[in-house]
């Protein structure tokens, strides 16, 4: 096993490759030219992603709508998936190098790695999903997850004959808290009885994780669950199916997947509003701010099919709510709950 | 004599060679099956992992963690144990370096960089003590214990992230980011390269040294190569042990504090794609050697560098270059049997021209 070495090869080897690295290291610097992104150049727009663009759900949503958006304004795309944290300043400092105009990362991992690679390309823009920061050259964009939560809250609250309703989801983190928000005030505005909890599987994909935690909660009285998982979403399914309570989709139309369990889905298109943004930088009207797009654009956020199961004046009640976020007659502003930062309604007192 | 001294030298990198050239061969083929030329492919590969500005710069980033948590599970081969809960240390490690850098203020750069460095080492160091204690006085084999704690030390830091630690208002779970007085120097401008490879550099010379030179890597080797041996003259196996696994969890925790010092400046889930168990191959591939393990992380962290940019530039798919990086494995696997076989009947026709009483 053990190999006999000298000291003297061992110190040869060594210089041999700091020598050659440092050499190499002379070579490239010359080729390595900050390039400037000209006029004539067509418009380049790269997106970094954590996991697979064919996962049903963030990633490949994002993907698509930037596929659409490719087609009707004619940018150039690249992209790549499966980028672990590690990795991320590299690639998105590697796209904004070769002289893409937008760079996105489509997670809120991402602003981390944006912060600390933005400052080096101050031609490129960098717009982070749901991150939540601006600067010189960052923006970021995101669905109104405050509104989701509320759609989803409000569908859940009526139909529950237990009064306790669910949310799944993988990790807590401020996106995740929006939608719990508005999921627990969507509840307590249709029906104040209605008792909301949350369960955190820990894993957006792992099946099994997600079935056991829908399974509990459905033990313990739970009869509506709102799931927010990605392909976790098919254990949330089978659990709900087999104790026969009601699911909620998030993220696109989810009712053919079980034309029963499925009371509505509220549909948040991240692709479509990604491309707003991308549109708008095209133009040149981009603005370095945390663009939040809601239901009062009918592509990026909306109720989905509704399931038999729901009786009419229900259904429009929820189709009620949907129109006032539309028209701006409901929204949200900042506000403080027990000391800590959180978001209540626009003309509401507290909870 | 003289050529069998050569050979005994030179075989150690032949046969990885072979095995890396084997690899790439049939890698070739995968290639080809996505539709680009493999030729063209391994232009990108080489160019942007070795021979330019950025490339080396990313494939230094890579290779400084799995250095140190290769050299870390090298030492514990020596004294005959498994540790494959490099993954496990290093995230501890992360989290030592993230306590220091984050709850630490005030100190000048020269103190709080090595205070955080030790911060990881302590962490990992607890983290593989634990296994080593588990195994030196419990009996406890130390390839399940290492590897369960990867799973305990993910948690932990996994509600951490999002519990306590969390910057409040954070878009995803991750800490605030650590003070600039623990940041690692960056080595080339405008690039990630961070100093923590010159900290896995001189770990694995010390180590390198401590073996060939110290009573106390004899003592490791003595244990891991006959324990009954170690024992018979004195020595504490148990302790000897404890100590091993406690420095090889170390060493990991010192990759992982390079990675949040150095490269994300914060401590959040993933800080480690895998590079745990990545290690494990490396410091297998070594054959024991110090030397080797540092040129075995450099073409794993070239192929990793690489890796990324044939997805972004000739968009061949990641999991080809992760099948490549297995096929080497497993030619690898294959040349050592090879080469010992072919060893074993060489020292058999020697033996046999020799006159009895020459000494090989």
């Amino acid at each position: 096993m053990t190999a006999k070495h000298s000291r003297r090869t061992f110190i040869a080897y060594g210089s041999a490759a700091l020598g050659t690295s440092l050499l190499l290291k002379a070579c490239a610097n010359q080729s390595a030219t900050p390039n400037a992104a000209g006029d004539s150049k067509p418009f380049k727009v790269a997106a970094v992603f954590v996991g697979l663009v064919t996962d049903k759900g963030w990633n490949q949503s994002a993907f698509e709508g930037l596929n659409a958006a490719k087609k009707k304004l004619g940018f150039e795309f690249a992209y790549v998936e499966r980028t672990a944290a590690p990795d991320q300043a590299e690639a998105l400092s590697e796209f904004a190098r070769q002289g893409y105009n937008v760079v996105l990362g489509h997670s809120g991992e991402f602003v981390g790695p944006t912060q600390q690679v933005a400052g080096q390309f101050p031609n490129t823009l960098f717009l982070v999903t749901n991150g939540g920061i601006s600067g010189s050259n960052i923006a970021s964009v995101q669905t109104n997850n405050l509104q989701a939560g509320y759609l989803s809250g409000t569908m859940g609250a009526l139909m529950t004959q237990s009064n306790k309703i669910a949310f799944v989801v993988a990790k807590q983190f401020k996106a995740m808290d929006q939608i719990l928000r508005g999921f627990e005030l969507g509840a307590k505005a249709a029906n104040p009885a209605v008792v909301t909890t949350a369960s955190y599987t820990g894993d957006w994909d792992d099946v099994a994780k997600a079935k056991e935690a829908t399974t509990a909660l459905i033990s313990s009285g739970v009869d509506v669950i709102y799931s927010y998982l990605d392909n976790g979403y098919v254990g949330v399914l089978e659990a709900v199916k087999e104790q026969g309570v009601y699911l909620l989709g998030n993220t696109s139309d989810r009712l053919s997947d079980a034309p029963k369990t499925v009371l509505t889905s509220v549909v948040q298109n991240v692709g479509t509003a990604i491309a707003s943004v991308v549109e708008l930088a095209q133009k040149g009207e981009v603005k370095n701010q945390v663009y939040v797009v809601g239901a009062e654009n009918p592509e990026v956020l909306y109720l989905g099919r509704f399931s038999e199961a729901v009786p009419l004046p229900m259904k429009q009640k929820v189709t009620e709510v949907e129109k006032q976020f539309k028209e701006g007659a409901l929204a949200f502003k900042d506000c403080s709950v027990d000391g800590k930062e959180s978001w209540c309604l626009q003309g509401a007192t507290s909870t | 004599m003289k050529t069998n001294q050569v050979s005994n030298a030179f075989l150690p990198f032949l046969a990885p060679m072979l095995a890396i050239v084997a690899a790439l061969i049939v890698g070739a083929f995968l290639i080809a099956l996505t539709g680009v030329n493999p030729l063209h492919a391994y232009t990108i590969l080489f160019r942007e992992s070795l021979a330019n500005y950025y490339g080396i710069g990313n494939t230094l980033t890579k290779m400084a963690p799995l250095l140190l948590t290769a050299s870390g599970v090298l030492v514990g081969l020596r004294a005959g144990q498994l540790n494959i809960g490099g993954e496990g240390q290093i995230h501890m490690g992360g989290l030592g370096a993230a306590l220091v850098g984050l709850y630490v203020h005030g100190l000048p750069m020269w103190i709080h960089i090595p205070l955080a460095l030790i911060g990881g080492f302590l962490l990992g160091a607890i983290w593989g003590g634990i296994a080593g204690y588990l195994k030196a006085f419990r009996g406890v084999n130390e390839v399940i214990t290492t590897l369960l704690l990867n799973y305990i030390a993910l948690n932990i830091i996994s509600y951490l992230v999002q519990r306590p630690m969390i910057e409040p208002g954070a878009a995803s779970p991750f800490t605030p980011i650590i003070s600039d007085s623990a940041k690692l120097p960056i080595l080339m401008p405008g690039g990630l390269a961070h100093a923590g490879i010159f900290i896995g550099l001189i770990a694995t010379m010390v180590l390198g040294w401590l073996f060939r030179r110290s009573p106390l890597g004899y003592q490791i080797e003595v244990v891991g190569q006959n324990p009954t041996a170690a024992r018979y003259a004195g020595m504490s196996v148990s302790r000897t042990i404890m100590f091993v696994m406690a420095l090889a969890g170390g060493l990991a925790g010192l990759a992982g504090a390079g990675e949040v010092m150095g490269l994300k400046h914060r401590l959040f889930e993933t800080i480690s794609p895998g590079y745990g168990y990545e290690a494990v191959a490396i410091a297998l591939l070594s054959r024991g050697s110090f030397t080797g393990v540092i040129f075995t992380s450099l073409f794993f962290g070239a192929l990793r560098s690489g890796a990324n940019v044939l997805q972004r530039e000739a968009g061949i798919p990641f999991t080809i270059v992760y099948a490549i990086q297995g096929l080497t494995v497993l030619f690898i696997a294959i040349s050592l049997a090879v080469e010992s076989n072919l060893l074993h009947r060489v020292s058999l026709r020697m033996n046999r021209l020799k006159p009895a009483g020459v000494k090989l």
